[in-house]
């Protein structure tokens, strides 16, 4: 009771039209609606546009469009068609790791070439060895420096003697 | 101010006497059918075939005007209730279920439209251009019901299964619940929304139709 004596506001009441107009109301909900309409004019005139809104989408409801009816019933090609099913045996379905090891093969592959083409898209960027903005006998000196640990394998870092001594660092 | 969203609504469904759960006791000669079906006896499944098929065939063509193409999808949706036959739960009613599976297979089917329609090398391209005032318009001669249809189609499909449902083939809101696996709080809800775009869609169409017939007039 304490619900229904509450103060509907009117987007609350618009919500409980949109229903009330096809009568999907429940008996407090009305009641609610109905006090909030007595003293509420936009509310009532919203009301009748619903009613008008609604009255045109029910035009809908028996138009001659969607009273056509099943032309024959589905059920004499249905049941042939499941007569076919159950006859017919069914193939048993197996997973296929053919197709898995394929793919698998193919990114692998895939993944090699990128990295192939990348270290040497590297190369090419810069075929002479000389580091920009050096000359060539300082390029060759970092070059000799760039040393491989034959026992870890280890490629080890170059080491650009100007910025161990603080000096600018070279811009590319 | 007062802002209640669908969110609020599915909350609001935790009352069982509320939701999608209580779509209503299944008749006894349907168990029976349902029963005799799941056990393999496709006479009684024909028995339901025949109940439903008249009933799913005028939901189908609310969504689907093409009745050779609504004839194949109840077809596919009684097959495919066939072959699950065994996931139904026959404390429920057959109904909602198979509506279920009939509405799901129509979503699939216009969404396929849709995709194709999406990817074709040509597309229609009349559809954008200005219309041409010297041609007559041929929604001129639309009939009421088919204008109506037109401003249903511009409702979401969410909400407007949820108006041909309960509005246009008058299901219960607990059973427009079952069909579209919602609360039936989230259906009331919807509902409330669907009238409310309709009436918005319609109100627009009037407009421009307003527009045109004054442009025709100043011709
Ligand atoms: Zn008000």
């Amino acid at each position: 009771m304490k619900e229904i004596l509450m103060v509907t506001n009117c987007a609350e009441a618009k919500h409980l039209i949109h229903l009330d107009v096809g009568d999907d109301l429940r008996v407090e909900e009305e009641l609610q609606l109905a006090t909030h309409m007595q003293q509420c004019g936009d509310c009532r005139s919203y009301h009748a546009d619903m009613s008008r809104s609604m009255n045109t989408l029910l035009t809908l409801r028996n138009a001659p469009a969607f009273d056509s009816l099943l032309a024959t019933s589905v059920w004499p090609l249905l049941s042939r068609e499941l007569a076919r099913r159950h006859t017919s045996p069914r193939v048993a379905r197996k997973f296929n790791m053919q197709v898995v090891a394929l793919s698998v093969s193919a990114l692998s592959l895939a993944v090699v070439t990128m990295v192939q083409s990348l270290s040497s898209m590297r190369n090419d960027q810069n075929p002479t060895g000389v580091v920009p903005g050096l000359t060539v006998s300082e390029s060759s000196k970092i070059q000799q420096l760039e040393t491989v640990d034959d026992n870890a394998g280890i490629v080890r870092a170059p080491f650009y003697p100007h910025e161990a001594i603080g000096s600018q660092p070279v811009s590319f | 101010m007062w802002t209640m969203s669908e969110s609020d609504a599915e909350e609001q469904a935790t009352d069982p006497e509320d939701s999608s759960e209580n779509g209503g006791v299944p008749s006894e000669s349907e168990v029976r059918l349902v029963h005799a079906a799941r056990n393999g006896d496709n006479a009684a499944f024909g028995e339901l075939v025949q109940r439903y098929e008249r009933r799913v065939f005028k939901v189908i063509r609310r969504f689907i005007p093409d009745l050779e193409m609504a004839t194949d999808l109840v077809q596919e949706s009684f097959l495919r209730a066939f072959e699950r036959i065994d996931q139904f739960d026959p404390s429920r009613r057959f109904g909602p279920w198979l509506f279920r599976l009939a509405v799901n297979l129509t979503y699939d089917h216009l969404r396929k439209i849709r995709r194709r329609g999406k990817w074709a090398l040509f597309t229609d391209a009349g559809e954008d251009r200005a219309p041409d005032p010297a041609v007559v318009d041929p929604r001129k001669n639309l009939d009421l019901s088919q204008e109506v249809q037109v401003v249903l189609a511009e409702i979401p499909e969410a909400y407007r299964t949820v108006l041909i449902l309960r509005d246009l083939e008058g299901f219960c809101t607990a059973d427009v619940a079952a069909v579209t696996d919602r609360s039936e709080a989230t259906i009331r809800w919807r509902l409330a929304e669907a009238r409310k775009m309709f009436r918005e869609a319609w109100e627009r169409r009037e407009r421009r139709a307003e527009k045109t017939r004054l442009v025709q007039d100043d011709i």
